[in-house]
């Protein structure tokens, strides 16, 4: 092995193991514990979120997301102008438009299209950022 | 009737035992069985390890200091007022404006604070970064910092026993990145006749200083300090002169154990080292810096006391069966031995401390941790 490559492994070796050692000298069984919690709240998440009435939710919102998300720029213009009625009557052309894009594409998406679309659709990805805030703050972290 | 749990004070020990008691008795919580009740005067908790990074402009105030109310798991009920006084015979803590808390266990987590009045001159010529106002005023003499003499004095007792060699380690690779180490002197002084309390690391970290071109002066109990001259003196009788000095100030407890005759002189409480109840007392636990114990004053104890303590308070809760798990002794400090590397030390009652190598990664280690502790204090991780 040459001289550059063993000090790059040595080094490497040495930086893991002193990792692992205050790793293993910080943790206690209830962290472990714990940690275990959150991996089952986060595949039960998952599964919830895979579940066909929450793909079918997303695929809505998927389709609304153009008139919703600019409706969530507005909402911190209420108080200024738009008012309730403003407010709702976007939300009932949001839904409509929603729906109606739903009944011409009534088959549900997969986790892996909607990734997809995800990456693609920036709109889309806030307005998914802003459910995954909602199903965190409401479901993971009840008050 | 409800079993009703009271903690005194929302720092790190307190915020912790009362997210897990009342994470594993949620149940009993809901059903009305049992009460959590979490008292504090502050609205906000301050993650005290961050000082040392707002002091050197590498975190932000606002990344170390969360409302409590944000930290709470569910079930926990927080009060915001101060305990004024613990009354032992009807078991009630009264509080600062006029009510009272009745509790079956009581928890007393008020932590350590700085006694600056004990050193005259100290709080008039001195930084330090035990306090955020205390931090980003020492942020400020940083900034402005071209050279000079600083020295690092240390009170005690105080808490973070390692804080004053990683602030040492760390001015002085600030200082080289800023290329200012030339003009800098830089004096590390400790009141012991070694660099640190503890054996090991004093072995360690007297020769990573003079590697550095630390000077290293024992045997420095702070006397006083002149800040008009700009001179700290010592009851040894040594005196230095300081363009920047920066002190460890003693730290002492908190008032509530003197007004309820339940702490020593020092106001620290008497406790249990293994069950950490309150000595000739059932039914009141110590934790973190309150206790007497012959640990470091660090939020890794208070966590790792936490814990315990949880246990055994679920037992009593649930239960009522008596406290059968133990601390023992348990501490961990990560020491940053400058800007991109760290190690740490490990120890407990029985086994003392080594110190391995510096590296990268658990100084990285150390800059994850700052960011996720909250998920710890909440219970969460």
């Amino acid at each position: 092995m040459a001289m550059e490559e063993k000090n790059l492994v040595d080094t490497f070796r040495e930086e893991g193991s002193s990792l692992a050692s205050a790793a293993l000298a910080s943790v206690t069984p209830r962290m472990i514990n714990r940690l275990g919690g959150v991996a089952e709240s986060t595949i039960a998440a998952l599964d919830l979120l895979t579940s066909p009435d929450i793909v079918n939710l997303l695929n809505k919102v998927q389709k609304a997301a153009p008139v919703l998300v600019p409706l969530l720029d507005q909402v911190g213009e209420l108080g200024s102008g738009m008012g309730m009625e403003g407010l709702a009557a976007r939300i009932t052309r949001a839904v409509a438009v929603g729906e109606e894009e739903v009944r011409r594409h009534p088959e549900p998406i997969t986790v892996g299209e909607l990734l997809r679309m995800v990456r693609k659709d920036p709109a889309l990805a806030f307005v998914l950022r802003f459910f995954l805030g909602f199903v965190r703050s409401m479901w993971l972290e009840p008050k | 009737m409800a079993k009703r749990l009271v903690i005194i004070g929302a720092g790190t020990g307190g915020l912790m035992a009362a997210n897990f008691v009342a994470r594993d008795l949620n149940r009993e919580i809901t059903r009305g069985d049992v009460s959590v009740t979490l008292l504090d005067e502050r609205d906000a908790y301050t993650y005290q390890p961050g000082f040392l990074y707002v002091a050197f402009d590498l975190m932000r105030p606002a990344q170390i200091v969360r409302p409590i109310d944000e930290l709470l798991a569910p079930g926990v009920r927080f009060v915001r007022d101060r305990a004024v006084r613990v009354a032992t015979d009807t078991r009630r803590v009264e509080l600062a404006h006029g009510e009272a808390l009745p509790y079956d266990y009581l928890v007393i987590a008020t932590g350590s604070h700085l006694n600056m009045d004990e050193v005259p001159g100290l709080q008039e010529g001195s930084h330090w970064f035990y306090t955020m106002e205390g931090a980003l005023r020492l942020r400020e003499a940083l900034r402005d910092f071209q050279g000079g003499r600083l020295v690092v004095a240390v009170g005690v007792p105080h808490k973070c026993p390692v804080a004053p060699l990683e602030f040492t380690m760390m001015f002085e690779e600030w200082a080289r990145q800023r290329g200012i180490r030339e003009q800098s002197e830089i004096i590390y002084t400790y009141p012991l006749g070694r660099s640190h309390s503890i054996q090991a690391v004093a072995d360690w970290a007297t020769p990573e200083l003079e590697k550095r071109g630390v000077r290293v002066e024992t045997f420095f109990n702070i006397e006083s300090v002149e800040p008009e001259r700009k001179v700290v003196h010592s009851l040894e009788g040594t005196d230095f002169d300081y363009d920047v000095l920066v002190t460890i100030p003693p730290h002492r407890g908190e008032e509530l154990g003197a007004a309820s005759g339940l702490a020593d002189s020092g106001r620290w409480y008497p406790t249990d080292r293994y069950r950490l109840q309150l000595e000739g007392s059932e039914n009141i636990f110590v934790l973190g810096d309150a206790t007497n114990l012959p640990v470091s004053k660090a939020g890794s104890v208070a966590h790792f006391e936490a814990e315990v303590l949880a246990d055994n308070l679920v037992g009593l809760l649930s239960e009522g069966s008596p406290p059968g798990y133990r601390y023992n002794g348990r501490a961990f400090c990560f020491i940053e031995t400058g800007l991109e590397r760290a190690t740490f030390i490990s120890f407990d009652y029985q086994n003392p401390p080594t110190v391995p190598g510096p590296t990268a990664a658990v100084h990285w280690f150390k800059q994850t941790y700052n960011r996720i502790h909250w998920a710890n204090l909440k219970a969460v991780m």
